[in-house]
């Protein structure tokens, strides 16, 4: 075969933008630190790499999500607490109210503090977090429970039955609110039997003033029942807020192994890329000087 | 035979030594001239003539009467050239290709943090962020917002596609008009080379510009060269006649019921290229490119009739139906969050009840992220699968027009191998001439002598 000026030039050029152009893409792979430039490069890679990153959206969306749920079920669980340890004095007070020998003045006292306990607890059941009524289901902007001044009952319930549920992982959700008519046996259906305990404390209240100690006995039944309902409403809480702490440590486990796994996909082995880059260096460098010594000579350099 | 026959002799082998040291000048001179091809002069013995006198033996002596040039010979072979051509057409299509596809890579820009694919990501998590806190209007705002930034990033998406394609019937017009200007500058060359041919020397410099031409033309549509070699040279495209002699049929440049441009013949048949660049650019900018705008639009139309279907559902705070999220309708082009929306983000229902605290319908909306209503997939494995399809075909495209730029390299260092300089040959040959020019001189300064013994001493025997 003649060997040419055209073909030796033609044949260095090719081979040093070959190099070049390797060693380029050896430079972007060792400089970003990512195996994946564009999708062409490892095509199912790129697809997965997008996929495990919309995982990992949805796992911190979710992680927020629990937050907020949790943030509520807090406030909720606070609010039944404080409920339950008032149904628990109102029993100790409505105990004392029994005791024969207490005067008038000792009734009074117990009938203003049972009075001042009712306000606390509306107060309590019109609690707001995060922008929302917490015991007025669906309707949250809404004061859930209202003083009256028509009928016997002392406050009305102006929530609705709905309530709140987030999603928490997929296909999980979680239920963040109770109602406040079921808390507070609003329409009597919580607690069978006993008035709602608004209405109980009211009645309580005047039953102490008016010394009635067998009907602040027989209304004892009433204050249990109310009381059970309440901590019942509190252990569901509670079962709740268990279930989120779980959801939050799969949730935070799940998003290690979806990391590791997209850093697998996309991230270049460090140690290999950079080695890589040497490889292709050297490559580059032999080509150079090869051209430089191709170049150089013809047989006129050999003739006088 | 007189004396001065052997000078005639010498003479020509000078005058053929000089010419032939000449073409090999030209030779070195265009060492690095692009196309050029190696010339060499074909010498060859003159003419037998009989001898004028007898030597000892039988029959009249056989005398050569010296070296004549009878070709100046161009070092070619067409079949390398036809395939050579052939690779360009290939590779000139395979590299429009490339280019467009590197360029829709780089306008999807995935895989990244801010590609179409996160921004759906968080289109569907401002939807369960907004489910969470149902009654929370900056949650409402980043619904809209991102709904919003949803539909620009397609409508920008698309409308890169659409430039590509404007750049691409830019590129198509200028193909049409280079493929006529070479055609004429090949007419031209026709007519210059029928003038100029005399007997068995060609004009072979003009020879090489038609042929560069040529591959410049291979480049940009399948052509094929017929015909005569010379002035008569015939030119086709698909069988008909682009040139033929001095005869230029012009390509035209018609516009189709969609705007784009066609390139045609006088009669508005398309050439219909089968290679080249145009080709190359003609198959991206009506199949590839349109698909990807389709599944653009497909991918956009599907959100907005999903995200309406159920938004629509919804109730206002005051019990009103809520119309829709997105502009009803829309595709990629046009795509867009509801203008009173917009204005006013805190109207974004979240329920079927119309109730502050019910968060049933932001939360279906957030559901619909995996409800597989594009195509049968998700909106964000529907993308997924457009984007590999634009890798897989990128990397189809380099691979080839790579293996296709290795297959032209090889066909083209036979070509140099055939046609090509090379200055240890042209040094060889440039020494072999100039010894042969110092012989002959040497010849005529031998005859020269003995001209002078016959002149000036023959018969002076005792002067």
């Amino acid at each position: 075969m003649r060997i040419t000026l055209g073909m030796m030039n033609g044949r260095i050029k090719s081979n040093l933008m070959g190099s070049a152009e390797e060693m380029l893409h050896a430079q972007d792979v060792a400089s970003t630190g990512k195996r994946i430039q564009r999708p062409s490069d490892d095509i199912p890679g790129a697809g997965r790499v997008m996929s495990l990153n919309t995982a990992l959206a949805e796992i911190a969306q979710f992680s927020r999500n629990t937050e907020v749920a949790t943030t509520q079920l807090n406030s909720a669980s606070t609010a039944l607490g404080t409920v339950v340890a008032r149904m628990q004095e109102v029993r100790k007070l409505a105990l004392q109210g029994t005791n024969p020998s207490l005067t008038p003045e000792g009734r009074t006292s117990i009938s203003v503090q049972l009075k001042g306990i009712s306000e606390e607890l509306a107060s309590v059941a019109n609690t707001q977090t995060l922008g929302r009524y917490i015991f007025s289901g669906s309707l949250s902007n809404v004061k859930p429970f209202v003083e009256t001044t028509t009928g016997n009952e002392p406050y009305n319930y102006a929530g609705d039955q709905g309530q709140l549920t987030i999603q928490i992982s997929p296909g999980n959700y979680a239920t963040t609110t109770v109602n406040g008519d079921s808390v507070f046996n609003m329409n009597g259906a919580a607690a069978a039997g006993a008035p709602d305990i608004f209405t109980m404390l009211k009645n309580l209240s005047e039953l102490v003033e008016a010394g009635d100690t067998a009907g602040i006995s027989s209304s004892l039944t009433g204050v249990d029942a109310n009381l059970n309902n309440v901590i019942a409403s509190q252990a569901q809480i509670g079962a709740r807020q268990a279930r989120l702490s779980t959801t939050k440590e799969n949730m935070l486990d799940a998003k290690v192994s979806t990391e590791n796994l997209l850093s697998k996909t996309r991230d270049a082995d460090m140690a290999e890329a950079i080695i890589d880059l040497q490889t292709k260096q050297n490559v580059y460098q032999a080509a150079l000087s090869t051209a430089g010594k191709v170049i150089q000579q013809t047989l006129v350099d050999y003739m006088n | 035979m007189s004396l001065s026959f052997g000078l005639e002799v010498a003479l020509s082998g000078l005058r053929a030594q000089q010419f032939a040291l000449d073409v090999t000048a030209h030779n070195i001179a265009n060492a690095s001239t692009e196309g050029y091809r190696r010339q060499e002069a074909v010498l060859r013995p003159g003419m037998v003539i009989n001898g004028a006198f007898s030597v000892n033996g039988p029959g009249t002596p056989k005398l050569g009467t010296g070296v004549e040039v009878v070709e100046v010979r161009r070092m070619q072979s067409s079949f390398i050239d036809g395939q050579v051509r052939t690779a360009n057409q290939n590779v000139g299509s395979w590299d429009a290709k490339n280019q467009s596809l590197e360029q829709v890579e780089a306008i999807f820009g995935e895989p990244s943090d801010n590609g179409l694919s996160s921004v759906l990501d968080k289109f569907w998590n401002s939807w369960q962020e907004l489910s969470a806190s149902p009654e929370s209007v900056p949650a409402r705002a980043a619904v809209v917002e991102y709904g919003t930034e949803v539909s620009q990033r397609i409508g920008t998406l698309r409308s890169d596609l659409r430039n590509m394609q404007f750049n691409l019937d830019d590129q198509i017009k200028d193909d049409a008009a280079s493929i006529n200007r070479i055609a004429h500058e090949i007419a031209d060359l026709n007519q210059s080379i029928g003038q100029s041919a005399t007997g068995s020397f060609t004009p072979n410099d003009l020879m090489d510009r038609r042929d560069i031409l040529l591959d410049e033309l291979s480049k940009i549509v399948n052509i094929s060269a017929s015909g005569k070699p010379g002035s008569e040279m015939m030119l086709t495209i698909n069988g008909k006649i682009l040139v033929q002699g001095t005869y230029v049929n012009d390509v035209q440049v018609t516009e189709d019921s969609d705007k784009w441009s066609q390139v045609t013949w006088a009669d508005g048949t398309s050439i219909g290229a089968k290679g080249g660049a145009l080709q190359g650019r003609m198959e991206t900018r009506d199949t590839i490119i349109e698909n990807y705008i389709g599944s653009l639009d497909k991918l956009a139309s599907g959100l907005v009739e999903s995200v309406n279907a159920t938004y629509s559902k919804g109730l206002t705070s005051d019990g009103q139906p809520a119309g829709n999220f997105f502009v009803a309708g829309t595709n990629g082009s046009n795509m867009s969050v509801e203008r009173t929306l917009i204005d006013k983000p805190r109207l974004v229902v979240t329920s079927y009840t119309g109730r502050q605290g019910d968060n049933v319908l932001a939360q279906d909306i957030a559901a619909l992220k995996d409800a597989r209503n594009i195509d049968g997939d998700t909106a964000n494995s529907f993308y997924i699968g457009l984007v590999s399809q634009i890798g897989s075909l990128a990397r189809e495209s380099k691979s080839t027009s790579s293996v296709q730029g290795l297959s032209l390299e090889q066909l083209s260092n036979q070509r140099e191998s055939v046609s090509g300089v090379s200055l240890d040959e042209e040094m060889l040959n440039m020494i072999k001439y100039q010894k042969a020019y110092a012989a002959c001189a040497r010849m005529v300064t031998t005859i020269d002598e003995m001209i002078d013994v016959v002149i000036n001493r023959l018969g002076t025997v005792g002067r």
